[in-house]
This record gives structure tokens, C-alpha cells and sequence, in this order.
């Protein structure tokens, strides 16, 4: 049966809801403080000129787009027009106003009996989702859909998911500091999944900007709302509206609400692990602690670099058309992918289930806001294990001094330890594997073809078993040296599975879900390319280490010949 | 009053302390053995490197490279996040693979806050106060400006320049290029020669400290054209006198300026790793090495195959 009990969690997200009229108006009075400074002039010139900013881009926005609120665009016209004439009060109050109204906008829910439920009724929860039962509807019958036959088959997500790394230590860390959870990005699946992996792993929930779009999907629009997501409209490109984005998500992680954010920013197109992050939010991170501690408050905030490792993509597909489509064209939003049919979701959820191969969210080592790993005590360490006083970052000449351009520095600093995370917590898999292997294969047997002829074309030519599977062993063996030297990880039947079995498995894989498999077995026994970009996606997972494993593999060639 | 730690007490060491105290600041100047020299008004000698540490948060690293890292393995309990720490070695730490010394420094200890010191002075001209110039790589603001006002003087220029990681490679770089023109100049290549090898050294540090994460620009600043230039111009210092030892076939003496053919060597390895394209690094490294003969080396290099500037 099902029955998660739970230790007792004392996260402040649980009391959210008392102080949302609190968290409300310290928003919208310190959005307001800051846009009184916008653009380095005074009020009343400031409040004009962001007030005009957001006019013009709404004005710009609502002509633009198919099936806009024409009241909406009115309103703004006229504002713009006012603007020249408002007296200074008018200007403040109308910023003001705004700025409420993006909060109401913005403000997530936090609902501890939707909690309550979701702790027990989530991982059925994801099963009927991925079922494409009767949503609208199954929110009050999910207790009882327990009852229902298959759901078996569903129980046992757990075993479909694996949660590894330190997680003992960052329970304890939850209970010393701050979280602020920063994974890596390749699925609109990936809020979802990491929310049951931190109820699973006895974490406590957190809260995180999603993108409103994500809401339009009613299951997943009503867990996220009850359980601490706040609605990110990635259409309004306006000064007012980020500046209030950012103050939000400053205000709880000054008032300890353990964070989420993607530092990737969106997912990632290429399918590579990503390498240029978004450092706003981590920044944030530091200016939060260094406010905390003029106020004498000490909780630390921890960083926890998280890798969340698909053996199949959801959208795959539409994340490498875009990628390869020109850059600088790439669609930052894409509304019709894979996430917005359902159908789609559960047949994909079903393939996952079938699936001998395990999706791997791994935690890694926590990061102080410097980028020093954290021990189990909450301690920063230095690289030869000594203990660090991590307030003394902030001085000068023995008292705490701000100094934005050395925050900066630190905060890029950050960024680099959390991607070099990303890339130690890397957790390879047989898809991964296989589709850089054979696609490295591909492109031996046309070396003259660049990257997207190649990819638009396949050789047609089975490849050999026992020749895929001879160069697959001399890339297996390298990435066991880079594993032993901590550089990434490997999946425990990658490691040491038979290596017919790992490409078998691969294959099949690929051919569960993938429209046009990637991979496929000839009658003979060979493996034919079928779709290379998909390959290219799957492989990108190794692309950090590419030159390096290129080099192996032509090494284990010439050796064995 | 500021007050710094300067680590290595040689001849830069204490041409950097007598500079700092010049411009009154307090200065600990840390050495392995006691000394009972005179250094000059506002500079200590000590070797307590613990208590000189605790005492200061400024500090500035001059000890040659390929002692930095067991200097850093030492100092590293020392340290704490206040601490700004400028290293001032040309080259790279020896090692598996070869390291700036800021790489070093972020590997070994818990400083974060940076700087690299280069350019075209050197331990006599500072001392002589002849006209000199330095410039301050760190991506760190403050700390560049507190280390330019420590450090300029009435002859001494000091500039700073966001980019460290360029700053380092573009001054390591310049030295090993030099060798290269000095072999050309004791060959008597002619002006029209040095001039087409000057330009590629530059055009090959560019390359390298893009390739390596440094900025373009900084190739042609005063870590790197600047120490070319002066290293030239003056054609009497190490690096110019081991290529005209290397063209006139006295392999010995050039190396015996060991560490340009450790810098010559790490630089290699590290453009070879990245996969830039470097002919005058794996030049210098052959002639070193005795695989490559200088005329050869002249002969290869201008007739390499035709490529656009």
C-alpha cells in the first residue's frame, strides 16, 4: 500500500498563506523603491520612463498578438497618452498599482492539505496524468483511483526513478538554512518530476517561478498552483514586470522559503548539459544572505546543484528542431510542443513505465553562496578541508563591506562551481551513450559532411553488431576512467552490463516512444540510424567530453588493429 | 593606512615591497629564513607567514611559478574569504596539467578574490625607478584599484585590465615568443624578417588566450605586446639571450634559463590540449629541446603553407 509517513517538516512555506499580504506589500514597496531609481533619474522622470517602457511594449505586444484583450490595449493606450500630463503623485500611485497587480499576478498558493494529499497521492498522481484519465474531474477522485485495477503498474514509480546523491545532508541542511534547488533543464516534466523526487527524498517543497503556460494543463495547473509555484508570463518583456519578478523571488529567499530555479533558464535545446547559466537568481542568492547578515541573521542559503537524467525526452523532437532551426531564430516559448498534448504525455509516461533503464535525479554536493562545497554540519569548506568563516567574504579591513562589483565577481564565480556540478553529477545513460556512439560512428563514415548535412542525412548502411559493439567497449572503458576520476557518473547497468545488452537496450528504448526511432536492428543483426538529430540530441549529453572520448575511441581502434 | 603581506622576499619581492612602502603603506615581507637586511622604511621581515597572514588581508605573491604551488599548499589554512591575493610569477605551475597561477590559487585555497600582476618592468627598473609600467588583471574592481594606488609611483605606470585570465597567459606568452625573435635576431634575419615574426607571435598569443578564455583584446595590451615589446627593445633579457644562444648552437646556456622552457612546454601542452593552431610555441619548445635546429626552424616557419592574415 501507499502510506508515506512522514517526519514532521517545519518549512515556512507551510505557513505561506498567513503571510501573503505581508510577503504582498514588501514586494510592491521595495518594486516600487527600486523603479523610483530606473534609469539613474529621479522620481518623478523615473516613474515616466518605466511606466512608458512597459506602455510601449504592451502596446507592441497586444497589436502583435492573435486574440488580445482589445480593452487591455486601450488601457495602456490611453496611459501612454496621460503619461506627459500626470502630476508626480499620479505617476507613483499608477506604478503602484501596477505593481500590485503583477504581485496578484505573480503570487503563488500554498495549500498544506493539497500538500497532504500530493505526499500521498502523488506518484499515483503522476501515473494517472501519464494515464490521460479523465482530468478535469480527478482531482477530488484520486484517492479513490488508487482502487482502480492498473494502477499497479503505476505504483512503482519510485522504481522508474531514481534519487541518489547526498541527500542526508541536505536534509539537514534544510533544517539549518535556506535551499535553493538549481537543476539542469530538458523537460516541462522536470518541476513536476523534482517535486515528487523531494517529497520522495523527505525534502521539503520549495517554491519557483513556472512559466503560466505550464498552468494551462488543469492536474498539473492545480498542483502547481497549491504547492508553491508562482506564474511567470514570459510574454511581458517590461522593466516593471521583471523587477517585480525579481523582488518576489528575492522576498521569500530572504524569509527563508527554500527556492527553486533552472539557472539553464529554459530547457535545453541542444540536449547539452548546460554550460552559460543565468546568474540573476543566483545572485540573488548572495544578496539575500549578505541582507540577512546586516539584519544579524546568520541562516545560510545552500546551493544544490540537481541533474535530472531522462532516458527519453518527452519533446525531444521539438527541442532539436528548434535548436538546429538558425540561432537567433529559436522560439523561446514553444506553446504546441509534446507537453500540451496529453495524449502524448501519458503515452510517453506508459513507455517510461515499461522501461528497463531508470530516469537518475541526482543531488549533488551543496554550494554556499561562494561556491564552496558545504559539509553534512552546514559548514563551508575550504579545498584542503578546513572549516571557513563564509560571513568573512563579505569584509573589508575587518567589517562587512558592499562592494556590487566584487558580489558579482562572486556570484560568477557561483555559476562556474554549480556548471561544473552539472557536469560531475551528470548521470550517463544507455540512450546517451548509444546516440553518441552512433552518431560519432556516422560521422567517421562521412567526415566531410559539417554537422547539419549530417544530420539531415543517414549513411542507410547498417553498422555491424559486433563492430558497434567493439567500439562501444573502448568508450565504455574511458568513461569508467572518467567516472573513477569523479568527472561524471554512469548508470549502474551502463557500467557494468554485458555491452550487447546496454545497445540492445538502447535501441529498444529509443523504439518505445520516438515516432521515428532513432536506432533500429536490421533483420541481420546490424543497427541502422534512423533519425540522426535525435541521436545528435541523446549525445549531446556527452559533448563536455567529446574530444576526450573521440580521442579514446580512435586510440582503442588503433591499438586493437 | 593600508597595510599588504608580500610573499617571497628575492629581488622582486622586495623591489614590490620598497614600491608599496614608498607610497606609505605598512608592508610584511614574508621570507623562508630570517633576515637581518634592511628593506627599507615601512617594510618588516618575517617568517611567519601564519602571523603575517592573520595580521593583513592584502597580499601580494612573489615567488617564481614552479614554487607557487607548494607555497599555496602551505599559506591555504591561512586564508579566509577577505583575503585579496595578487600573483605576479610569469608562466605556468608545472603539474599534470599546467596552471595559471590564479587556476592554482582557486584550486588550493579559498580565496576568491584575484588579481595577476604583468608587464614591463622587472625587479631592476623598479628598483632604479626607471619609467616602467604594470597592469593589474582581476575581474575583482576594488582590488585592481587598491593594488594601482599601492603600486604606482613617479615613474611607474600602473593600468588595470578586467581580464586575468588574459593578462596571465598574454605575459606568459610573450616570453616564450621572445626566445623565437631572438633566435631570428642573432640569425641576422633583417628587419623585414623580425617584423613578419613579431606580427605572428602576436597574431599566435591572440589565438592561444582566446582559445584559453582570455579577451582579444588583451593580446595586444601591455601583458602581451607590451612585455614583446620591451623584451625586444631592450634585447638583454633572458628570453632574447637563450634564442641567440639556441641560433648559435649553444643549446646548454639557453636551457639554462629553466623556466622558459617549462613555460615553453606548459604553453604547448596547453594550446595542444585546447587545439589551437600555435607553430612559434611548438617551435620554441623543438628548439629547446634540441629536436629542432634553428636554421630548420627559419626555413619551416616563413614557408609555412599561405593562409589568409
Amino acid at each position: 500500500m501507499l502510506t508515506y509517513l512522514r517526519p514532521a517538516m517545519n518549512a515556512p512555506i507551510f505557513q505561506f498563506n498567513r503571510h501573503r499580504g505581508d510577503i504582498e506589500r514588501e514586494v510592491v514597496e521595495r518594486t516600487v523603491a527600486e523603479l523610483a531609481r530606473f534609469g539613474g533619474v529621479e522620481p518623478p522622470r523615473s516613474f515616466q520612463l518605466v511606466l512608458n517602457d512597459a506602455a510601449y511594449r504592451e502596446i507592441d505586444r497586444l497589436e502583435h498578438s492573435v486574440g488580445a484583450n482589445p480593452e487591455q490595449l486601450e488601457r495602456w493606450k490611453r496611459l501612454a497618452r496621460r503619461l506627459g500630463r500626470m502630476t508626480p503623485d499620479e505617476l507613483r500611485n499608477e506604478a503602484m498599482g501596477l505593481c500590485a497587480h503583477y504581485v496578484e499576478d505573480v503570487q503563488g498558493n500554498f495549500d498544506k492539505r493539497v500538500y497532504n494529499m500530493a505526499t500521498k497521492v502523488l506518484p499515483v498522481g503522476l501515473g494517472l496524468l501519464f494515464k490521460g484519465t479523465d482530468l478535469a474531474s480527478g482531482v477530488q477522485r484520486l484517492a479513490e483511483l488508487r482502487a482502480l485495477p492498473g494502477m499497479d503498474a503505476l505504483r512503482d514509480l519510485s522504481q522508474r526513478i531514481r534519487i541518489e546523491g547526498e541527500l542526508p545532508t541536505i536534509r539537514r541542511l534544510a533544517e539549518k538554512g535556506t535551499l535553493v534547488v538549481v537543476p539542469t533543464h530538458s523537460s516541462n516534466m522536470d518541476s513536476i518530476v523534482l517535486g515528487w523526487a523531494l517529497m520522495e527524498a523527505e525534502l521539503p517543497p520549495v517554491t519557483y517561478g513556472a512559466g503560466k503556460n505550464l498552468f494551462s494543463n488543469p492536474l498539473i495547473g492545480y498542483f502547481m498552483r497549491n504547492l508553491g509555484a508562482y506564474r511567470v508570463d514570459r510574454r511581458l518583456r517590461h522593466a516593471l514586470y521583471k523587477e517585480v519578478l525579481k523582488t518576489y523571488s528575492q522576498v521569500l529567499l530572504e524569509r527563508g522559503y527554500h527556492s527553486l530555479f533552472f539557472p539553464g533558464g529554459t530547457r535545453s535545446r541542444s540536449g547539452k548539459v548546460e554550460r552559460k547559466l543565468k546568474l540573476g537568481l543566483l545572485g540573488s542568492a548572495l544578496e539575500a544572505t549578505s541582507e540577512r547578515l546586516q539584519r544579524g541573521d546568520e541562516r545560510p542559503i545552500f546551493i544544490v546543484p540537481v541533474t535530472i537524467n531522462y532516458p527519453l525526452v518527452l519533446e525531444a523532437e521539438t527541442l532539436v528542431e528548434d535548436f538546429l532551426r538558425e540561432a537567433g531564430q529559436a522560439r523561446y516559448i514553444i506553446e504546441d510542443d509534446e507537453f500540451s498534448k496529453l495524449g502524448r504525455v501519458s503515452h510517453f509516461a506508459m513507455k517510461v513505465m515499461g522501461l528497463n533503464t531508470s530516469m537518475a535525479i541526482r543531488f549533488g554536493t551543496p554550494l554556499d553562496v561562494f561556491g564552496n562545497p558545504v559539509g553534512p554540519d552546514g559548514q563551508s569548506l575550504g579545498p584542503d578541508g578546513t572549516v571557513l568563516r563564509r560571513e568573512r567574504y563579505l569584509f573589508r579591513n575587518g567589517v562587512p563591506c558592499a562592494d556590487p562589483g566584487r558580489d558579482a565577481e562572486y556570484t560568477r564565480s557561483l555559476g562556474r562551481a554549480v556548471s561544473e556540478a552539472f557536469l560531475r553529477e551528470t548521470v550517463v545513460l544507455p540512450t546517451q551513450f548509444a546516440g553518441w556512439l552512433m552518431l560519432e560512428r556516422e560521422r567517421r563514415r562521412a567526415p566531410s559532411l559539417d554537422l547539419f548535412a549530417l544530420l539531415r542525412t543517414t549513411s542507410g548502411e547498417a553498422h555491424p553488431f559486433a563492430s558497434v559493439c567493439e567500439d562501444a567497449e573502448w568508450l565504455r572503458a574511458r568513461l569508467v576512467t572518467l567516472e573513477s576520476q569523479g568527472a561524471l557518473r554512469l548508470d549502474p547497468g551502463l557500467r557494468t552490463g554485458a555491452i550487447g545488452d546496454v545497445l540492445t537496450e538502447a535501441v529498444n528504448t529509443f523504439g518505445m516512444y520516438h515516432l521515428r526511432p532513432a536506432l533500429e536492428r536490421t533483420d541481420e543483426g546490424g543497427i541502422l540510424v534512423g533519425d540522426p538529430k535525435l541521436l545528435y540530441f541523446y549525445g549531446n549529453r556527452l559533448d563536455a567530453w567529446a574530444q576526450d572520448l573521440q580521442a579514446a575511441l580512435r586510440a582503442g581502434g588503433e591499438g586493437a588493429r | 593606512m593600508s597595510r599588504f603581506v608580500v610573499i617571497g622576499d628575492g629581488a622582486w619581492g622586495q623591489a614590490l615591497a620598497r614600491r608599496i612602502a614608498a607610497n606609505g603603506a605598512t608592508v610584511r615581507l614574508v621570507g623562508l629564513q630570517a633576515s637581518r637586511k634592511r628593506f627599507g622604511a615601512g617594510v618588516s621581515h618575517t617568517t611567519d607567514l601564519a602571523m603575517a597572514l592573520a595580521e593583513h588581508e592584502a597580499v601580494l605573491v612573489a615567488v617564481p611559478v614552479d614554487a607557487l604551488e607548494a607555497l599555496l599548499r602551505s599559506a591555504a589554512p591561512h586564508f579566509e574569504g577577505h583575503h585579496r591575493v595578487a600573483t605576479t610569477a610569469r608562466g605556468l605551475a608545472p603539474g599534470d596539467v599546467p596552471r595559471r597561477a590564479s587556476e592554482l590559487l582557486h584550486a588550493l585555497t579559498c580565496v576568491r578574490q584575484t588579481a595577476v600582476l604583468a608587464g614591463a618592468a622587472d625587479a631592476a627598473a623598479l628598483a632604479a625607478d626607471e619609467p616602467a609600467a604594470l597592469v593589474v588583471g582581476s575581474a575583482f574592481p576594488a582590488w585592481a584599484q587598491e593594488l594601482q594606488t599601492a603600486l604606482a609611483g613617479p615613474m611607474l605606470r600602473v593600468y588595470t585590465n578586467p581580464d586575468p585570465i588574459g593578462v596571465e597567459l598574454a605575459n606568459a606568452l610573450a616570453s616564450v615568443m621572445t626566445v623565437a625573435l631572438g633566435v631570428a635576431r642573432a640569425m641576422g634575419a633583417g628587419a623585414a624578417s623580425e617584423a613578419t615574426a613579431l606580427t605572428r607571435a602576436l597574431a599566435e598569443t591572440e589565438r592561444v588566450v582566446v582559445k584559453l578564455g582570455g579577451q582579444a583584446g588583451t593580446a595586444y595590451g601591455l601583458a602581451g605586446l607590451g612585455v614583446l615589446a620591451d623584451l625586444v627593445f631592450r634585447g638583454d633579457g633572458d628570453a632574447f639571450k637563450a634564442g641567440a644562444d639556441i641560433a648559435a648552437g649553444r643549446l646548454e646556456a639557453a636551457v639554462a634559463h629553466r623556466e622558459l622552457v617549462a613555460a615553453s612546454h606548459s604553453l604547448a601542452a596547453r594550446a595542444r590540449a585546447a587545439g589551437v593552431r600555435a607553430p612559434l610555441l611548438e617551435a620554441v619548445r623543438a628548439l629547446f629541446e634540441g629536436s629542432l635546429a634553428a636554421r630548420e626552424a627559419m626555413t619551416t616557419l616563413m614557408s609555412r603553407t599561405a593562409r589568409a592574415e
